[in-house]
């Protein structure tokens, strides 16, 4: 990922999955930081601004998707990165596309290896 | 010689299409609970799996890692990847209708009374319906009730096990 910011979110309500793929993104010389809840990423955003948001999209409360448009109305800079399991995903997707936003979708599970290879680690 | 024409459906018929439809969607929505429960099973196996990937990925990284133990981890690995092919083939075959949907509440309960009639006929229950303004207004109203899973299918379940309870209540 080129630039000097080096701030991740990454966001997954399942803790184990978010802290382990901060502390991968770590080892590879990003600042990540991992958020088990979306409100919490929006929270954060306000002392920090990431380069990258990595959010996982079937989660309870808020979807992926909103989150990924909440940020790049907030901070259109922000790149984005979804990942989901679930073909019900594309709906969401097709729907913030009409909305004129445009993300990245990678399938669920992400192998570590291939997803810093997409970072250009 | 031209044969008789044969008389419009009797009340029978109508009763036995009203029998057929109703086991239509009790079936229909036995399928639908299958395929949710499903989707529920493999979206929490891949949860699993995506954890237990990175946990490989960081343990295999750790410098006092053997050769052996590299081995085996990437064994481990190479099995959690058969394993996410086949949950998430399982998955990309579920789609669950996530699409908000606006719908008006007197039509979707008068077609519910009126899959289900037969069974609430038979059960001696008399059913008089009563709705507000704004509720028959429906989608055009200016406060349309939305639902994100499939109302046909909460509303038919409602009304049945609804007469289920009543009939059991007056028996009691």
């Amino acid at each position: 990922m080129p630039g000097t910011n080096r701030v991740v979110f990454v966001v997954d309500d399942e803790d184990v999955i978010a802290q382990t793929l901060a502390i991968i993104l770590n080892q590879a010389g990003f600042q990540a930081i991992a958020f088990d809840h979306p409100e919490k990423a929006i929270a954060a955003r306000a002392g920090l601004t990431p380069a990258l948001l990595i959010s996982d999209v079937m989660m309870p409360g808020m979807t992926g998707v909103e989150l990924a448009i909440h940020f790049r109305k907030a901070q259109p800079e922000c790149k984005v990165l979804l990942f989901s399991g679930q073909a019900s995903t594309a709906d969401l997707l097709e729907k913030a596309r009409a909305e004129g936003y445009d993300f990245d979708l990678l399938s669920k599970p992400i192998h570590p290896a291939n997803l810093l290879a997409k970072l250009g680690v | 010689m031209d044969s008789p024409i044969a008389p419009r459906g009797s009340f029978e018929d109508e009763g036995q299409k009203l029998k057929a439809c109703e086991e239509n969607l009790r079936r229909y929505h036995q399928l639908a609970l299958a395929g949710r429960l499903i989707s529920a099973s493999m979206h929490e196996v891949n949860n699993r799996l995506a954890a237990l990937t990175n946990l490989i990925f960081l343990a295999r990284a750790t410098p006092d890692c053997s050769l052996l133990s590299v081995e085996y981890l990437d064994e481990a690995d190479s099995q959690l990847r058969s394993l996410g092919e086949i949950t998430s083939r399982s998955l990309a075959f579920i789609r669950l209708d996530l699409k908000v949907k606006k719908i008006d509440l007197v039509d979707l309960a008068t077609s519910a009374l009126r899959l289900h009639h037969e069974q609430i006929s038979q059960k001696r229950i008399n059913v008089q319906t009563r709705s507000s303004e704004s509720a028959s207004r429906g989608a055009s109203s200016s406060r349309p009730f939305f639902l994100r899973s499939d109302p046909t299918e909460f509303v038919g379940t409602l009304t049945s096990q609804l007469a289920d309870a009543l009939c059991t209540k007056v028996t009691e």
